[in-house]
């Protein structure tokens, strides 16, 4: 059971991201040393830094949360935009509370799930809001807004760098390649539970950094939880600390090559969700950290943002050349290699607290792939934020419908797969819709009977060429009497 | 996110001060393995033969215009509670366009003096000028993003500097901020060290260069019915043959390309994230 619950834990992280979890997608723009490291005079931050918030935990109900405000933001969402049908408030307590989860996952569920990976994407995509707003008649606080903006962000796109393995919890192993555990083949993608806990590589992380955050200015999401766990964060900035004489290894020499490694040392700072969800961002400043190895933030605060240093090893094909006191590099070679970490060559006891497992980057908004309340619009909350009110007073004329499929169509599938494909190509046509599990009934000659419910009547007349052209067709599709 | 009481992070903290406190044992083996990696990268590098491509070079006119691209994200079924089973889809398809801004040889380009591109910056020191130049520049044209729903970071259009042997020189990203803000972030390449196009944030690349002798084989499409229906729907490009080849980028993550004779843009891109293929004009 444990393998299922790391792996549920997770996935629900992960809920946002269109894609599969194995993968980097990010794309260097520069690998020129020397510019990398002197950019920003070596402390940099995105060009707008990502804002403190909650994670909503499903602990307390996700954005149902009865605890900090009443009513909640769901509820509050309903009676100003849903007539108070509580569709939203429902939904939350149904899929992003610990109500629901299996008894043996309740534990996991109530200490850390929650709406991480959103707040994160938000934190970086949106304008973070910083006053209580009115609108439809309506008083949204900021922490409603908030709530409202990480829901939305349940559901992106993203580029992603990093393999991960969440079932296997860190151990002796991570020092020992050819034992069994690190050995293990991943569920996803190729390599090893070994080749997952050590990437990202030292080389890509030092690339994505200094490339997205550095140069392009855009901050990135960093899983901090090296191990079976995922504590997503948007990073708040980096600070490359001068490079020592020590710094500088030996040059080795092998046939008519030689490599010269280095050690650096980086700070790196993310913002925190250890605050109220109606808390606002004081700052951050990247200018303000030093060169020294101390990470702790201790401006305005230290609730919003926090840090850690690493230190890794980078091989170049030519030496690298500082100025006296190392804050800036006059040349160097190529980067070769992954790199390696030094906490990968000097073990320690607690791994977890090391190099991001994996990193990612929110790029859009999606209505597909994530685990989103579907009752959340994004057109609806953006009215909110700027004031502008919404079309969305009126309640969704649904419709039932009743779906029978051949049993070649959905071979040997459970009923919550097949409801997840039949949403899934609802989804990406943007029929928002549900599909119960609980409502799919496999006849004895095999047919499959399955309920939707269109929330719009109007896609009603699409929804048989939506099925077909997904390759589902349905033998028969008639609205429920 | 995993909440932490007041004795968890103090427990925490002094852990973290004894395991500072605490290193030990250089894993030697690790550092050998590292440094032998490194090792196999140069030489793989310094290796590595110039551009040699006969097919693509000769098509790279045939960039002027507009070519398009319809890119389906690759959906997986993460939100899952259960592992019961997994469910991979594609979703409704993007399309981008490519559009050759100029192409011409990169001794006509070089002369030109106008400031309204980074071509001497680029292109400058980096390239052969007896090859071609294109800057061709990218954008998403379907779905529409409407002016109200863009977001801090997203990309608004990219440019790529490349010659006829697909050496990309630069890149400029036009980044959208907030209220209305964007700004353009101009990047240098080095030719001979890019590892792709730099097209990370549009789902499109053109291969590593290096990677481009690949096999004959049938386009590497995928067998989903809704992928094929939109194919047929938008004229996607298709081909008997094409030259195929699979390559690693920086992570380690598996690419798949395949490229019809006489194209001038690679006809398929399959990987982990997106499967992209190119319509037909």
């Amino acid at each position: 059971m444990k393998a299922t619950r790391i792996s549920s834990l997770l996935l629900l992280c992960l809920a946002s991201t269109a894609l599969s979890a194995d993968t980097g997608n990010f794309d260097i723009q520069s690998t020129d040393f020397a510019t990398l490291f002197n950019y920003g005079d070596r402390a940099v931050q995105p060009k707008r830094v990502p804002w403190a918030g909650s994670y909503f935990a499903y602990g307390t109900g996700g954005i149902a949360d009865e605890t900090f405000q009443r009513p909640s933001s769901s509820e509050r969402y309903d009676q100003t935009f849903r007539r108070g049908t509580p569709l939203a408030t429902r939904w939350e307590k149904e899929h992003h509370s610990c109500e629901s989860v299996a008894p043996e996952l309740k534990e996991g569920c109530k200490s850390w799930w929650g709406h991480c990976n959103a707040w994160s994407a938000a934190a970086i995509k949106e304008d973070e809001p910083r006053e209580p707003i009115t609108s439809s008649g309506a008083a949204f606080s900021v922490g409603d807004q908030k709530a409202y903006l990480t829901e939305l962000w349940m559901n992106s796109d993203s580029l992603f760098a990093g393999d991960t393995d969440k079932e296997t919890r860190t151990g002796s192993w991570i020092y020992e390649k050819n034992s069994t555990k690190a050995q293990k083949s991943l569920d996803y993608g190729s390599g090893t539970a070994y080749d997952a806990f050590w990437d990202v590589t030292p080389t890509a992380f030092f690339h994505l950094f200094t490339n997205y955050v550095g140069l392009m200015g855009t901050s990135v999401v960093i899983d901090r939880f090296t191990g079976d766990e995922v504590w997503n964060h948007p990073v708040a900035g980096y600070r490359l600390l001068p490079i020592r004489k020590e710094d500088k290894l030996d040059a080795v020499t092998r046939g008519s090559r030689t490599l010269y490694p280095v050690r650096l040392r980086m700070k790196i700072y993310w913002a925190n969700d250890a605050v109220q969800a109606g808390h606002v961002t004081e700052g951050f400043d990247i200018k303000k950290t030093g060169d020294d190895e101390r990470v702790r933030v201790t401006w305005p605060n230290s609730i919003e943002y926090e840090g850690r240093l690493l230190k890794f090893t980078l091989f170049f094909t030519a030496p690298v050349e500082t100025n006296e006191d190392g804050t800036k590099v006059l040349s160097a070679g190529k980067i070769v290699g992954d790199g390696i970490w030094y906490h990968q060559e000097n073990q320690v006891s607690n791994a977890d607290e090391t190099h991001p497992d994996f990193i990612w980057l929110p790029t859009q908004l999606t209505s597909y792939g994530g685990d989103a309340n579907p009752y959340i619009e994004s057109k609806t909350v953006h009215g909110i934020l700027t004031g502008a009110g919404t079309s969305e007073d009126k309640e969704p004329e649904s419709v039932d419908m009743l779906a029978t499929f051949l049993p070649k169509t959905f071979r040997a599938r459970l009923p919550t797969s097949i409801a997840r494909v039949i949403s899934l190509a609802l989804k990406r046509e943007a029929i928002l819709a549900e599909v119960p599990a609980d409502q799919i009934v496999k006849s004895a000659d095999g047919t499959i009977e399955t309920s939707i419910r269109l929330k719009s009547k109007k896609d009603e007349e699409r929804l048989m060429s939506v099925l077909v052209e997904a390759g589902i067709p349905p033998y028969k599709l008639l609205e429920k009497p | 996110m995993k909440r932490l009481n007041h004795y968890r992070w103090m427990a925490l903290f002094t852990i973290g001060m004894l395991v500072t406190g605490c290193s030990t044992a250089r894993r030697q083996d690790a550092y050998d393995a590292a440094l032998a990696r490194a090792f196999d990268d140069h030489a793989s590098r310094t290796e590595r033969a110039p551009s040699s491509l006969d097919g693509p070079e000769e098509e790279f006119q045939s960039l002027r215009g507009r070519t398009e691209v319809l890119v389906f994200p690759k959906v997986s079924n993460q939100a899952s509670m259960t592992s019961e089973e997994t469910i991979r889809g594609f979703s409704s398809p993007i399309r981008f366009s490519i559009t050759s801004q100029r192409l011409l040889s990169c001794r006509k380009l070089l002369e030109e003096k106008t400031s309204k591109w980074a071509h001497r910056e680029f292109f400058g020191k980096t390239v052969d000028p007896a090859l071609d130049c294109g800057i061709l520049e990218l954008k998403q044209t379907a779905p529409e993003v409407k002016a109200g729903n863009r977001r801090n970071g997203d990309s608004l259009a990219a440019r790529i500097y490349l010659d006829s042997r697909y050496q990309v020189h630069g890149i400029e990203f036009d980044i959208y901020r907030t209220r209305g803000e964007s700004d353009t972030t101009r990047i240098k390449w080095d030719p001979q060290d890019a590892s792709s196009s730099g097209l990370t944030l549009f789902p499109i690349d053109i291969p590593r260069l290096d990677s481009r002798s690949g096999s004959e084989g049938a386009l590497p499409i995928p067998e989903d019915a809704y992928v094929r229906a939109k194919m047929k729907k938008f004229k996607a490009e298709s081909c008997t043959t094409a030259r195929t080849y699979q390559y690693r980028d920086l992570y380690g993550n598996r690419n798949t390309v395949g490229w019809c004779d006489g194209s001038a843009w690679p006809t398929v891109i399959d990987n982990s994230r997106f499967f992209a293929i190119t319509v037909r004009k």
